[in-house]
């Protein structure tokens, strides 16, 4: 009970930490409150102009299409305020700042995740928010007891799985000894895989990002469950907890590979 | 000439090194390319043509887009950011070698690297899931070479330019971010912008994007007959050069203003 709340207030201090150098520079937030809507806007864009020519997407109308974009966008911006981390962990791995972690009596994924929270991320998180009211409105999504659980399951199941990737890709590191940057493709993937409509792929495709590289279930099978779509795995209910479950697990097991990874971490040098 | 040729050798003996990390990428790319093309094949759905291209020819610009971006490696952007911020640029800057021309040679063996290791299985993915992504005739496909050549000059000139802020500013990350997002979207590397509305193809006509991506890939898939690529060939030529322009003018501010700091 005493550790727990020991992490409590660590976990609270950081925030703290890190809302105070945010506004040490005040001039890269805005920076970055400027830059980061303007992709979502972009990706909006894109969307609305497609739509505009051919109508429908595999039987998705634009406002359907908005819904699931925001559902999207909202876990990527969450997903950013807590992983961010874990995008550059090649390079703090390579660099020897790990060893600055070890030397401290604390669990050490717990320090590297929460110790470093990126207050930056809200600018990621505020275009999310517009989007998703955005869509819950063009689709008049009804906000019963049912739809606002599985809501709340659908986001924080995403916002883990998206950053149980991004923490096991990353850990790969451990054993590579170079430093991949591929966060950047990897958001870039997740949101072009969770814009459209999945069913709009052959079969073979959509098993592929449903079983083997589980994308999809970011917010495309619990978004289809809350629009009534057809979709390749067909169940009256509970998409939505299948994404928390999938999100929990995923997220256990990028735990474990980092784990395995720092165990055998040798660092840089010097 | 043989200076550069010794920098773009050592490049490419850093680059295989990168083994995990090309292999990676290329599989990004790969699953980026089929996610883009069974996307044109949903939205095209019952429609056979849109503004003049068919589904075909729409798979092969995702095809040919794709190996386009396998190969437009711009390092120059965080080698410059980088060596600014880490000092190290006093050390590139008196090397008895143009820094550009060093920068330029670095990324030429970027791209031969990354020619084997990411183009060709690219292109054989491609090739197996959308079929041969074939040029419209061989004039056209000449025509595309040069084109592509022009086109990599505009983004590496572009790039260097933009990373050249980084001599002022300190913390580029957001102007970075609005940069990849604007070249992404506004070349045409994923969507071309002929579906976007007029006003806008007006605006993006009159920027450097569209004839780093987009020119090309129209001159490829013959959209452009041979006098309209032509003339996109001249637009490109006119861009490069007043791009390489404005490098060389930025450059020579820069240097003066890294004498002054380092002292």
């Amino acid at each position: 009970m005493k550790k727990l709340k020991h992490y409590c207030s660590v976990a609270m201090l950081s925030a703290r930490l890190s809302i105070q150098s945010c506004i040490e520079y005040p001039i890269a937030f805005i920076g970055w409150l400027i830059s980061n809507p303007i992709q979502f806007l972009v990706g909006f864009a894109t969307i609305k102009f497609v739509v505009m020519e051919f109508d429908t997407i595999a039987g998705w109308d634009f406002k359907e299409l908005a819904f699931l974009y925001g559902v999207s966008i909202l876990s990527h911006g969450l997903s950013v305020i807590f992983f961010t981390k874990t995008w550059y962990m090649g390079w703090t791995i390579i660099h020897g700042e790990m060893d600055r972690l070890r030397l401290r009596p604390m669990n050490t994924l717990f320090q590297f995740l929460v110790g470093e929270l990126n207050f930056v991320g809200f600018t990621d998180l505020i275009p999310g928010i517009i989007l998703f009211v955005y869509g819950c409105i063009s689709v008049d999504f009804k906000w019963t007891l049912y739809n606002t659980v599985a809501m709340i399951c659908t986001i924080i199941g995403a916002t883990l799985l998206r950053g149980a990737m991004y923490l096991g890709l990353g850990s790969i590191t451990f054993w590579s000894k170079s430093p991949m940057n591929i966060s950047g493709f990897l958001q870039e993937l997740f949101n072009r895989t969770n814009m459209y409509p999945l069913s709009m792929y052959p079969r073979a495709v959509q098993f592929v990002f449903s079983f083997i590289l589980p994308f999809s279930w970011i917010c495309f099978y619990p978004a289809s469950e809350f629009l009534g779509k057809d979709s390749l795995i067909k169940l009256p209910f509970g998409m939505a907890f299948i994404t928390l479950a999938l999100g929990i697990v995923m997220f256990m097991i990028a735990c474990r590979i980092f784990s395995a990874g720092f165990k055998q971490y040798e660092s840089a040098g010097s | 000439m043989k200076t550069y040729f010794y920098i773009a050798k050592l490049r490419m003996q850093t680059m295989l090194a990168y083994r995990v990390e090309i292999f990676t990428y290329m599989i990004m790319q790969c699953l980026m390319m089929v996610a883009i093309g069974f996307f044109w094949i949903a939205a095209y759905g019952d429609n056979e043509v849109s503004h003049n291209v068919t589904v075909d020819s729409m798979m092969t610009y995702n095809v040919i887009a794709t190996l386009m971006n396998s190969m437009y490696y711009m390092g120059v952007e965080d080698r410059i950011a980088d060596s600014v911020k880490s000092g190290s640029i006093a050390t590139d800057m008196i090397k008895p070698v143009s820094l550009f021309g060093m920068y330029l040679a670095e990324d030429i063996g970027n791209l031969i690297i990354c020619f084997f290791r990411s183009t060709i299985p690219l292109l054989a993915v491609g090739a197996l899931i959308f079929g041969i992504p074939a040029p419209a005739s061989p004039k056209h496909f000449v025509l595309f070479l040069s084109s592509f050549v022009l086109g990599y000059g505009i983004n590496w000139t572009f790039s260097a330019i933009f990373a050249m802020i980084s001599f002022t500013a300190i913390n580029l990350g957001p102007a970075f971010s609005v940069k990849y997002h604007f070249v992404n979207m506004l070349s045409g590397s994923i969507i071309p912008i002929w579906f976007f509305p007029q006003w806008l193809q007006t605006t993006v006509n009159c920027l450097p994007f569209v004839y780093m991506f987009q020119a090309p890939l129209s001159i490829y898939i013959g959209k452009y007959s041979i006098n309209e690529s032509l003339n996109a060939l001249a637009i490109q030529a006119i861009w490069f050069v007043a791009l390489t322009l404005l490098l060389i003018f930025a450059q020579r501010r820069a240097t003066k203003r890294v004498l002054v700091q380092g002292g």
